[in-house]
């Protein structure tokens, strides 16, 4: 069973914010997929090691050299873009915290 | 002309190629039929006309000067998975409604380098989480056997634009069963390769482990002809294989002469339909009357996949939607709809302090003893055969609010995905006139044995010349 601590938890950890209604049905559900699941512990895998591929592809390496990508030739072009920092930043006192030594710089 | 939309691969480059008709002729029949019954069957998300047209006209030109173009002038649906340069691409969800792909999938440019003509984007459960195309975002297609029922999923809109001729053929994603799934619901071909025989390359990403590309189809022979355009390495996707390509649409006839085809025990016990369970022993007989011998084999509960897709798929997603964190594609998190959501958070579980061991490591043990469990099943078989899905179509609504239908309407398939195996799933026959599927898996890699067992299989009953009146 999941507590609704353990869903709040879950949801920050995710960056998900359902609603109060979802709530209930969330941990509903997962508690009834948990229950699923536990049917594995009903084998032994104590000498099994876990898969980390299907295919037995082992290192896979491409020679070091230049393709042509129609796609994606940027060279040469340049990308217009609106505006991304404007005046006047609404009242909620829009600050951008940035890397350099923790410092604070607000940007306007 | 004006049927030729229910022409299948073969014979519409037949008749192309014999100047019976233009690829404009029949791009605009295809339309002509997704006027008339797309109100009822609603396959598709978005639609190309103009663009399909003027393609058209130009593949009839380049017929003209010679070209070699295996699929020239052919009209195709794809599910809203794949990006297509320059057209909206939302993978079914509300978060990419408005994202217009900047680059195309290697499955879909193989597909128009040689020729093949895209006319829209099919529906699918958002992200391709689910078995019913009930969780898309936007709204639910139809089955066109009967339109209140659902046509399974994920690949719902694709398999259905097939079997309601409304393209002449579609490509699908699968990750657990999302191709043949819908392929047996809706009674047309579903081709799931062996993983990393189709790159990936462009396929939004929805279980990285186990996403396989493939072909919806009429017919088998069909389906090989995609594999031809879309098989093969690609340097784009490092899980991609260089496994040797064959020639998949090169049949060889009475190939079921003397096969050893294994039937999982486990798989019979698990519950099913009567009617299902009927058309897949007929099935066997038929099989057999091919001088196919048939073999009991004991192979793991599928339960046991069940579980450990449930695990590893959850905490495959819950990382490749971690990406949509509302910067680059517009829209926030919020906008996830509740299947995803729960998705999320229960592969945020499986793989948070104190939980991995328990679930995400046993998951990938157990899958471990899968995969054995097939290498030696095909020591005693050449293949192995079940129905494709427990059930026929089911009733609209009838997947809503369940926590694991998709899982567990995929029982049959998810064994065979996690195991990166290939196999494919063809019509056997109807109960209470909507189609049951039979699926053949194969060895990794062997794609050309179980197209050439399904092609003899489906030759005997020729299921496909039935279609739904719509």
């Amino acid at each position: 069973m999941i507590t609704k601590e353990e869903l709040k938890h879950l949801e920050t950890l995710a960056k998900l914010n359902p609603s109060n209604e979802m709530q209930d049905k969330l941990a509903k559900w997962l508690s009834e997929t948990l229950d699923y699941i536990e049917v594995l512990e009903s084998l032994d895998t104590s000498k099994v090691a876990p898969t980390s591929r299907v295919t037995n592809l082992i290192n896979v390496f491409r020679k070091d050299e230049q393709v042509e990508d129609k796609d994606f030739k940027l060279a040469g072009t340049h990308i217009k873009t609106s505006k991304v920092l404007k005046k006047d930043p609404p009242a909620s006192n829009l600050s951008v915290q940035t890397g350099v030594g923790g410092s604070l710089i607000n940007h306007e | 002309m004006n049927d030729l939309w229910n022409l299948n691969i073969v014979e519409a480059l037949s008749g192309l190629n014999g100047y019976k008709f233009s690829s404009e002729d029949l791009v605009r029949s295809i339309f002509s039929r997704i006027d008339a019954v797309e109100p009822k069957v609603s396959s598709f998300i978005s639609l190309f006309r103009e663009d399909a047209l003027s393609k058209a006209c130009n593949a009839d030109t380049e017929r003209v000067k010679g070209s070699a173009k295996k699929l020239l002038g052919i009209p195709y649906s794809a599910k809203d998975m794949f990006n297509t340069k320059g057209y909206k691409t939302t993978a079914g969800s509300k978060v990419l409604e408005n994202y217009i792909a900047p680059y195309e999938s290697t499955a879909t440019q193989r597909l128009n380098d040689e020729g093949a003509i895209l006319i829209g984007k099919t529906n699918q459960d958002a992200f391709a989480h689910g078995s019913s195309t009930e969780n898309s975002d936007f709204f639910v297609t139809k089955n066109p056997w009967d339109v209140t029922r659902l046509p399974g999923g994920s690949s719902g809109g694709s398999a259905a634009s097939v079997i309601a001729d409304e393209a002449v053929f579609s490509i699908g994603t699968e990750t657990g069963g999302s191709i043949r799934h819908p392929a047996s619901w809706c009674g047309c071909v579903g081709l799931k390769p062996s993983y990393g025989r189709v790159s990936r390359y462009g396929v939004i990403s929805m279980c990285s482990s186990t996403d396989s590309p493939g072909p919806l189809t009429k017919t088998v022979q069909d389906a090989g002809h995609i594999l031809n355009v879309i098989a093969g390495n690609d340097y784009k996707d490092a899980t991609s294989s260089d496994d040797p390509i064959e020639d998949y649409a090169a049949i060889q006839l009475e190939f079921l002469k003397g096969k050893v085809i294994g039937v999982p025990k486990a798989f019979l016990n698990y519950q099913m339909e009567e009617g299902v369970k009927i058309a897949f022993k007929k099935a066997l007989l038929d099989m057999e009357k091919l001088g196919a011998k048939i073999k009991e084999i004991d192979l793991m509960d599928p339960k046991y996949a069940v579980a450990v897709y449930t695990i590893v798929q959850r905490a495959e997603v819950s990382s490749n939607l971690a990406r949509y964190d509302g910067v680059r594609y517009g829209n926030t998190r919020e906008t996830f709809g509740n299947e995803a959501q729960r998705r999320i958070l229960l592969g945020t579980y499986v793989l948070s302090t104190g939980y991995y061991d328990k679930y995400y490591q046993k998951a990938q043990k157990v899958r471990s003893l899968i995969h054995q469990d097939f290498d030696e099943a095909f020591k005693l078989v050449d293949m192995i055969v079940s129905p494709t899905s427990p059930s026929v179509a089911l009733k609209i609504g009838a997947g809503a609010d369940q926590a694991m239908f998709g899982e567990i309407m995929d029982a049959f398939s998810l064994p065979a995905s996690l195991a990166g195996l290939c196999a494919i799933s063809v019509p056997c026959g109807f109960s209470e006139n909507l189609p049951v599927g039979i699926q053949f898996i194969g060895d990794r890699f062997e794609e050309k044995e179980i197209i050439d067992a399904a092609y003899s299989y489906e030759q005997l009953n020729k299921w496909y010349l039935k279609k739904p009146v719509i």
